[in-house]
């Protein structure tokens, strides 16, 4: 199954931020009260505070999403603010500024979960599979790892430079023990290995590879997968308005015409697009 | 009629226009809400008082290349390009659905010439849709590109022949703000056999990206739409009520109900609501229940009743049945 027809269940609410945590000097991580329909990974919410300067929410990959059991609650806390959502966010623009600088117990309204998730593109069990992120595109990656049985999946993470024990564990951290296997890979070699991650991955030693990243790294992924003959998916980003597929306003432009990000993707088959444009 | 519900107790947010009754006035404007599917889940659509599709051709369209959005202070710039299945397939796929949720079904229908429009308006005409709102925002491609909507004359050549071609049809004329004389557009429009106005459409603006140097959108213009230019709209709205007896449908970056309540009392028969849904699903139903409120706490018991205009005798009609003026061509 690839693709879903039916729309799953979500809600906008508005909703309290109830922790926060810088990673590194550009990453922050938000989370979220979040009473609504636990999103799958890959699935996204548009986030816009209340207090705003700009129009329309941003959408953000949800990095995880936290239950509401006693070991989750913060030190000191007899009882939890009930389930949160939790992204991971650079600061980009305007509207990212705003989310980056939101302080404990101000709110934004939440909008999803939207889009279609990682395991509607399971293969068939047996294989281990690849999970490949760069940057900031760890974030849906980490919340797919979540759903997947320990040690069947090996996590390739590339960065342009980590600073430090702190970030890659802030980052990593949570993934680490689930994986089979983790591979590191900085541009300027601070952390892990020195270069880039396709450069590292050999697609055919799985049944599906899934990333999430900037362009140039899904081309690249893309291209090996298709050589080795090995599915791939891919998660895609579009400045979006409605986040619901009525606007038509995220095109992806597919071998078999156009898609609407938000709600055909924003994962796709990497054999649907075409990386030559 | 104005029949309270029972208990005889409460305003009656219903409106009749071109014969047509949508239980509120609060509509959602075409482009922003899909086939109404989308929605779903995160609003009652059902209480919606009516629905503009997004804006249908008679031929298929994929719309335009590259950026098809750009958010700008309050608002949003789109060149979608009126991608959509073409209007056999939105019959045959996408009308039951919507027929099924309850509130008044609108056609948006646009055309690149004369003759599409009326082929276009013939079909539509025959179907079980409620209305036809007319998008004459299209370029005219041939004459150059220039929008039908900008010149009295252009506008009247497609209104004319798709009054003629929708039958009995309820016809819905949505105008473009970009017209040099709105005012003669309009009354072009109503002459051509228009039912209703709804005002208005995007502002032609532009976005330029100052790091790849290059403006945003491949066509170059796009449409404004959003809160920045609802005091323009409104202005629109008020100024055409004093030349015309019309029905007027107010849109323009109304996102609560204050917003539509300055349109109600403008004169309009009803609003429409857009962007404003993207930012806050919740935005057409808080409006319709503030609309409620503000009727309850002034004792107006239909929304005609909210118009601050001079009333004339057939705009003192316009409580709750506006009439229709004759059909035909």
């Amino acid at each position: 199954m690839n693709h879903v027809d039916s729309i799953s269940p979500r809600a906008s609410c508005f909703c309290r931020l109830i922790w926060k945590r810088s990673i590194g000097p550009e990453i922050s991580c938000l989370e979220f009260a979040w009473s609504g329909p636990a999103p799958r990974g890959g699935q996204f919410f548009l986030v816009k505070p209340v207090r705003s300067g700009v129009f329309l929410g941003r959408p953000l990959s949800a990095a995880a999403w936290i239950p509401d059991t006693p070991e989750n609650r913060l030190p000191g806390e007899t009882a939890g603010p009930g389930p949160g959502v939790r992204f991971l966010l650079v600061r980009r623009g305007k509207g990212t500024g705003e989310l980056t600088g939101l302080e404990i117990g101000e709110m934004a309204e939440l909008i999803g979960p939207l889009g279609n998730a990682w395991g509607d593109f399971l293969p068939p069990p047996g294989g281990a599979v690849a999970l490949i992120g760069g940057g900031i595109g760890i974030a849906p990656l980490l919340a797919f790892a979540g759903e997947l049985a320990g040690q069947c999946f090996d996590f390739y993470a590339g960065f342009r430079t980590l600073r430090g024990a702190e970030e890659r564990e802030g980052l990593l951290g949570p993934v680490r023990s689930r994986a089979r296997e983790m591979v590191i890979a900085t541009e300027d070699g601070t952390e892990g290995r020195k270069g880039r991650i396709p450069d590292l991955l050999d697609p055919a030693k799985y049944a599906a590879v899934y990333a999430c990243g900037p362009e140039p790294m899904l081309k690249a992924v893309g291209t090996s997968a298709k050589q080795a003959g090995v599915p791939c998916f891919i998660s895609l980003e579009r400045h979006m308005a409605c986040g619901v597929g009525a606007c038509l306003g995220c095109t992806v432009e597919t071998l078999r015409g156009n898609r609407r990000c938000c709600a055909d993707g924003p994962i796709f088959n990497a054999e649907e697009l075409n990386f030559d444009e | 009629m104005n029949n309270p519900p029972s208990g005889g107790a409460g305003p009656d947010l219903s409106v009749t226009i071109a014969g047509i009754r949508f239980r509120n006035p609060v509509i959602a404007a075409s482009g922003t809400f899909g086939y109404g599917r989308e929605y779903q889940g995160l609003l009652d659509v059902s209480a919606l008082g009516g629905i503009c599709t997004k804006g249908l051709t008679l031929r298929p369209r994929p719309g335009n290349t590259g950026n098809r959005i750009h958010e700008t202070p309050s608002g949003i710039l789109n060149s979608i390009g009126l991608e959509n299945p073409g209007i056999p397939a939105f019959l045959e796929k996408e009308l039951p659905a919507l027929r099924e949720l309850g509130p008044v079904v609108i056609a948006n229908l646009s055309g690149a010439d004369p003759e599409e429009y009326a082929e276009g308006a013939r079909i539509l005409g025959a179907s079980s849709i409620d209305m036809i709102e007319l998008n004459i925002s299209c370029p005219n491609v041939k004459a150059g590109g220039m929008a039908f909507g900008l010149d009295p004359e252009m506008a009247a050549s497609v209104v004319g022949p798709v009054r003629r071609a929708a039958g009995g049809k309820p016809l819905m004329v949505k105008l473009s703000p970009n017209a040099p004389d709105l005012a003669a557009v309009a009354r072009a429009c109503v002459d051509a056999g228009a039912d209703a106005l709804s005002l208005v459409n995007t502002f032609k603006a532009m976005a330029i990206d100052i790091y790849r140097r290059k403006p945003v959108f491949d066509m170059v213009s796009a449409g404004l739409s959003g809160p920045a230019i609802r005091p323009i709209a409104l202005r629109m709205v008020w100024e055409l009520g004093n030349a015309l007896e019309l029905p007027l449908i107010g849109v323009g970056g109304i996102a609560g109900p204050e917003d539509a309540l300055e349109f109600l009392l403008a004169g309009a028969a009803a609003v429409q609501v857009g962007s404003a849904t993207f930012a806050h699903p919740a935005a057409m139903l808080e409006t319709i229940r503030g609309i409620r409120d503000y009727m309850e706490k002034g004792a107006f018991l239909t929304v005609g009743e909210l118009s601050i205009r001079q009333k004339s005798p057939r705009a003192r009609d316009r409580s709750g049945n506006t009439g229709s003026p004759p059909q035909g061509g």
